[in-house]
């Protein structure tokens, strides 16, 4: 197959295309657009988003769904903001946030994995939980990180590549974990069937328990970010975060049915979204416009998917 | 809808596999057996007056227990279109319900300006509105096979930004004197609001027992497939119980708005896992077909009266989530687990 | 003896898939196991493979007992099964499902492409598709994909290795390159257990014999002890008469019936065919044949399973595109698929009856508890679930939704499979009604007794045999007997 058929056909390609067109569009629309002052300030916000979206599909792909992921980066930010203000420094408060999203993940992945509980209800209780523990260890918005690391946060490497890549650049080393080793292979025929895959011999309790550790892992991570962001702790601050990851995901050309798609897929879709959120605001729309827009351009990606999907069906089967 | 989704394809599976048969019941545990579904609820109510009245006495003062029960009719009626989706099978839920009823809540106010006289617009406006999102949201459903998750959770967006957009972030009007009344006013000394829940039971059940539609969607939860092949109209009956859903859940936040007396955005938002959990501890199985509205109200029941207990106890608003969260979790481990992999 | 199993029985609920199986193979031994439908040979199989725990009996494999909770436990005691089903993922390519149970990484963590390439083309080497090695699986014929599952499980270097119906999707040469590497590994000590039902195949290739019946072995035979005369018999319980050429009176019939249902070009699209079918007021239809071989097809297309059909009821031309459509044109259809396809489980008996008259017609069901037992239906309240009654009375009830709706023709997709002899009866009486009210009954069966015994009920009765989505034979009358029926299912090397 020639080398332009293959990116035709990659199911990550709609996705890079409305990326190009909003990034056209905003090039006409947006301030100031091509320059590295908007770079960083449209990575500074859309970093976390990216990343969740990265942790979504994995799940995803497997044919599963996390819905905790809103919540557990309200989690792990209220965590980290409040280790710091008991004083230990910030790579300490890394760590224990970190831990924190890999234990959510644990529970996740041990609730779906191994007691096979539906994972739209499990991952909606989990998300209770961890909402719920936000919200317990910090009731209303405060704390504070440190300024240096909000300044290196919008700072950038070499003066062109904005610093919170690097948190993506972490995201998407970690799909390519999945991706390289004999649990990726494995990750696509369990979304695909559970039960050949499982008759082929493969563990997919194991299997199905490590997306969720990694989409707890990845929460944490893109929490981290968001800290930098918001230089405080907010038990909320997570909570559009679910949708749009999955929307992002979706978007991206991945099937909730399972066994199609990759992350980069997900990650076109993040930006995508990001660039429409920023064009919205760019064409002056009223700001109590701009959530209604914001939702309705979700909701178009949404719809453009699955019709997508229906057309390709059609092609495959006639 | 897709006809292929019965397998053409793969017809030499030969599935002479039964399910275990259960011995018929005699009579008497018969009868009793049909009541099986609400012993998780019925026995949870006992013990959370119970618990509730050791960590706080007086709890279970009889006034009390009224005013929880009058309080859970607004999350019962959250769960009526939550429990009609969930029926109707195929991994049906509704992630839209808190938004629906934030926006019925915000524009109730608004279009009513505050004053009985405008309740009349105010209502059709709102039916309106749930009608139109309710379509939506079958359409898409039904039409593109967008899963009920997606699109739900994409529309609750969309509401949210609507009913902010309408508002122009500063709501007005507030709730009419009526509405107000129908939660604090009694007659016989029971409040208004509960003798809506409690009228609302009924109607509901019988739409559910009695009416074509209801019997339909019983078989389109159950089997989509057997349906299909019985030449049933499946779409209409999924897309209906989505526009369904949309106008009881509008209207549902305009009571929330009379019993809360002013609205903010987001008011309900609370009700979005809570509709779904009552749904769950009422026994309607997420799968479909199986389950009834009254199992729902009595979940909206433990629900409420678990806050209370909590909120008496003095327990911080976190911590109520978090046990929330924790109560739900045990649910799904006892009642929803997929099936083996192993036969 | 190497490998053997003791009294292994497997039942789901109240149905015995296996009773008391018994028997032993010696190392490198190449084992037919031979049966009809229903004879348990494939539930035997997946045990073996660990794909199925046993109800009771023990196995043991060079004296220690096997135990095994999964396939992978199965695979590390290198036991392995092809499946019937097939146990590949259409969204991987050839190399990927081959290596899929054991997938190899380099020298970290990281899953080798060099060896997946490798192992994928040394084994495809072996089969002769070295060309699809990064072809997705969807993209390849139905044939290639057996030997992609073939080829799959000869890579995890069993030492007892079941084979389980794969040659049926094979063309002949892809039979001869299977049987020569399966005498490789005979004599290298792999034992094989060689399930299937192609007499030739078993003859050139086996050293002996299993013969299961009914859940039953029958008899475990050397294989020059016996011939195909032999095991035919022995498969149907009966003794061979000459085959008998009866003249066929369906010429006869057309000129005193009507026709109720024509179609042409009925695509069968699993075989790229397409069937013409003729039917008749009052008559029953059995279509007979081998698992797969388009009997499924044939009725599904024509309710509108398939994609648009075009047909004729009463002379009328009518364009079905949808199963409502179907259903209002007065077609019925009964699935044997109860637990997918026919019952609402968890609902009543009374709404299980009630789904066509009242869910698509929007009238009641007249006088539902006659109506149960004009079917006998055994129950004790109409209100119960429906999970509660036996499968027989279940398939009953799935059955008499149709009936106060006055089918034309109705569809039976194996819808006795797995349910007991009276209920069946009485399943056969309702067809008879029907036929006797003009109505048409097309009946798909993997029980040619049951369409022997349906054929002496209703006088008008013709058993299509299918083979390859092809008619192979029209059988009526007289000519309607097991025998004739499993002969023309059997694609027989030997000219007789």
């Amino acid at each position: 197959m020639s080398n332009s058929k293959k990116l035709l056909l990659w199911n990550s390609f709609p996705s890079l295309c409305l990326v190009i067109v909003l990034i056209l569009l905003n090039s006409f629309f947006t301030n100031n657009f091509i320059s590295t002052s908007f770079a960083s300030s449209f990575f500074t916000s859309y970093t976390p988003l990216i990343i969740v979206a990265i942790a979504q599909s994995i799940v995803i792909i497997g044919k599963g769904i996390d819905l905790s992921v809103g919540g557990i980066i309200s989690l792990v930010n209220v965590v980290i903001v409040s280790v710091v203000g008991m004083g230990f420094s910030l790579p300490i408060a890394f760590i224990v946030g970190i831990l924190t999203g890999i234990i959510m993940g644990a529970l996740n992945g041990i609730v779906i994995g191994y007691f096979r509980v539906t994972p739209l209800l499990a991952t909606l209780a989990t998300s209770s939980i961890a909402g719920g523990i936000a919200l317990w260890i910090m009731p209303y918005p405060g704390g504070q990180v440190g300024m240096d690391y909000i300044l290196w946060y919008q700072d950038m490497i070499f003066g062109i590549l904005p610093n919170p890549i690097i948190f993506i650049i972490i995201s998407i080393l970690i799909w390519l974990v999945w991706k390289f080793t004999p649990v990726g292979l494995s990750l696509y025929a369990m979304g695909r069937d559970i039960n050949k895959t499982y008759a082929s011999g493969v563990a997919v309790n194991k299997i199905q328990f490590l997306t969720y550790v990694s989409s707890g892992l990845l929460s944490s991570i893109a929490a981290i970010a968001l800290t930098a962001n918001t230089g405080a702790g907010d038990p909320l601050i997570g909570s559009t975060y679910t949708l749009y990851a999955v929307a992002a995901t979706v978007v991206g050309g991945i099937s909730l049915y399972g066994g199609i798609g990759d992350a980069f897929g997900a990650i076109f879709g993040a930006i995508f979204l990001g660039l429409a959120f920023t064009l919205v605001f760019s064409l002056h729309f009223p700001s109590f416009y701009q959530d209604l827009a914001s939702g309705v351009i979700v909701l178009l990606g949404i719809i453009g998917a699955a019709i997508m999907k229906l057309r390709s069906n059609k092609v495959i089967t006639s | 809808m897709k006809i292929d989704e019965i397998d053409v394809k793969d017809p030499i599976k030969g599935s002479n596999k039964q399910k275990p048969i259960e011995k018929t019941n005699s009579k008497t545990f018969g009868k009793l057996n049909r009541y099986k579904q609400y012993f998780p609820s019925l026995f949870s109510i006992i013990l959370l007056i119970a618990l509730g009245q050791i960590l706080s006495p007086g709890f279970a003062h009889i006034g009390n227990i009224f005013n929880i029960l009058t309080i859970s009719t607004i999350l019962a009626m959250a769960a009526i279109g939550q429990t009609l989706i969930i029926l109707s099978g195929k991994e049906g839920i509704d992630l839209s319900i808190g938004a629906v009823m934030s926006m019925g809540a915000l524009l109730g106010a608004q279009y009513s300006g505050g004053n009985n006289s405008g309740i009349f617009y105010a209502v059709i406006m709102l039916i309106g509105l749930g009608l139109i999102i309710g379509l939506i949201n079958g359409l898409g459903i039904q039409l593109l096979d967008i899963p009920p998750l997606v699109m739900t959770l994409g529309m609750a967006s969309v509401v949210n930004g609507f009913a902010l957009a309408a508002t122009k972030g500063m709501p007005v009007g507030g709730a009419p004197e009526f509405l107000i009344q129908i939660g604090s006013e009694r007659l016989w000394n029971v409040r208004w609001l509960l003798i809506i829940g409690i009228l609302l039971i009924i109607i509901i059940e019988l739409v559910l027992r009695k009416t074509s539609y209801g019997k339909r969607l019983y078989l389109v939860g159950s089997n989509r497939n057997a349906s299909m092949l019985a030449g049933i109209k499946v779409n209409k009956t999924v897309i209906l119980t989505y526009i369904i859903a949309g106008i009881v859940g509008s209207l549902a936040g305009f009571i929330l708005l009379g019993y809360a007396g002013t609205a903010q955005l987001e008011i309900a938002n609370d009700y979005q896992l809570l509709s779904i959990a009552a749904v769950v501890i009422g026994g309607t199985a997420l799968t479909g077909g199986k389950g009834n509205y009254i199992g729902s109200a009595l979940g909206a029941v433990v629900l409420t009266l678990l806050t209370s207990v909590l909120t008496a106890v003095g327990m911080p608003a976190g911590v109520r989530e978090m046990i929330q969260g924790i109560i739900l979790l045990l649910i799904v481990l006892i009642y929803s687990r997929a099936p083996k992999l192993r036969l | 003896m190497y490998l053997e199993c003791k009294n292994i029985s497997k039942t789901y609920g109240s149905v015995v898939a296996i009773e008391e199986a018994s028997l032993s193979v010696e190392k490198g031994e190449i084992r037919a196991i031979l049966g009809g439908n229903g004879s348990g040979k494939s539930t035997l199989a997946k045990i073996i493979g660990g794909i199925v725990k046993q109800t009771t009996g023990e196995i043991y494999i060079n004296n220690e007992k096997y135990d095994v909770n999964s396939p992978a436990d199965a695979k590390r005691k290198k036991v392995i099964i092809t499946s019937q089903e097939l146990s590949l993922l259409s969204n991987l390519t050839v190399e990927e499902n081959l290596v899929l149970p054991a997938i190899p990484k380099d020298k970290f963590i990281f899953t080798s492409k060099k060896q997946i390439r490798e192992k994928a083309l040394g084994i495809l080497k072996d089969i002769g598709l070295t060309e699809k090695v990064n072809k997705k699986i969807s993209e390849l014929p139905a044939n290639e994909q057996f030997l992609v599952e073939f080829a799959k499980a000869l890579l995890q270097e069993p030492e007892i290795l079941v084979i389980d119906e794969i040659t049926s999707a094979l063309f002949r040469e892809e039979v001869e390159l299977l049987k020569k590497i399966v005498r490789e590994l005979s004599s290298k000590g792999c034992t094989i257990l060689f399930i299937s039902h192609r007499m030739a195949e078993i003859f050139s290739l086996c050293s002996s014999v299993t013969v299961m019946r009914n859940g039953r072995v029958i008899n475990t035979y050397k294989i020059e002890d016996v011939d195909e005369d032999l095991l035919v018999e022995m498969l149907t319980g009966e003794k061979i008469s000459p085959y008998e050429i009866k003249k066929n009176s369906a010429d006869q019939r057309k000129a005193e019936n009507e026709l109720l249902l024509e179609v042409e070009k009925l695509p069968l699209k699993r075989f790229n065919k397409e069937l013409n079918l003729q039917v008749y007021k009052g008559e029953f239809i059995g279509i007979a044949g081998l698992q797969g071989q388009g009997q499924s097809d044939l009725v599904r297309t024509l309710f509108g399973l398939d994609g648009p059909v075009d047909i004729k009821i009463e002379g009328k031309a009518i364009h079905i595109n949808s199963l409502i459509r179907s259903v209002q044109s007065g077609i019925a259809f009964l699935s044997g698929d109860r637990e997918k396809e026919g019952t609402f489980a968890e609902r009543s008996i009374l709404e299980n009856l009630a789904v066509v008259s009242e869910g698509t017609f929007g009238k009641k069901v007249d006088k539902p508890k006659e109506l149960l037992n004009q079917y006998k239906v055994k129950y004790d309240n109409l209100a119960q679930p429906i999970k509660n009654l036996s499968g027989g009375n279940q398939q009953k009830v799935v059955l008499a939704r149709w009936t106060g709706t006055n089918p034309k023709i109705l569809l039976a997709d194996d819808p006795t499979k797995g349910i007991d002899v009276s209920a069946r009866r009485d399943v056969h009486e309702v067809f008879n009604n029907l036929v006797l009210n003009g109505s048409t009954v097309i009946l798909v069966s993997s029980d040619d007794e049951e369409l022997v015994n349906i054929s002496k009920l209703i006088p008008k009765s013709r058993v299509l045999v299918l083979y390859d989505g092809e008619i192979s034979k029209t059988l009526v009358g007289e000519e309607i007997t097991v025998h004739n029926i499993i002969s023309a299912s059997l694609p027989r090397e030997e000219v007789h």
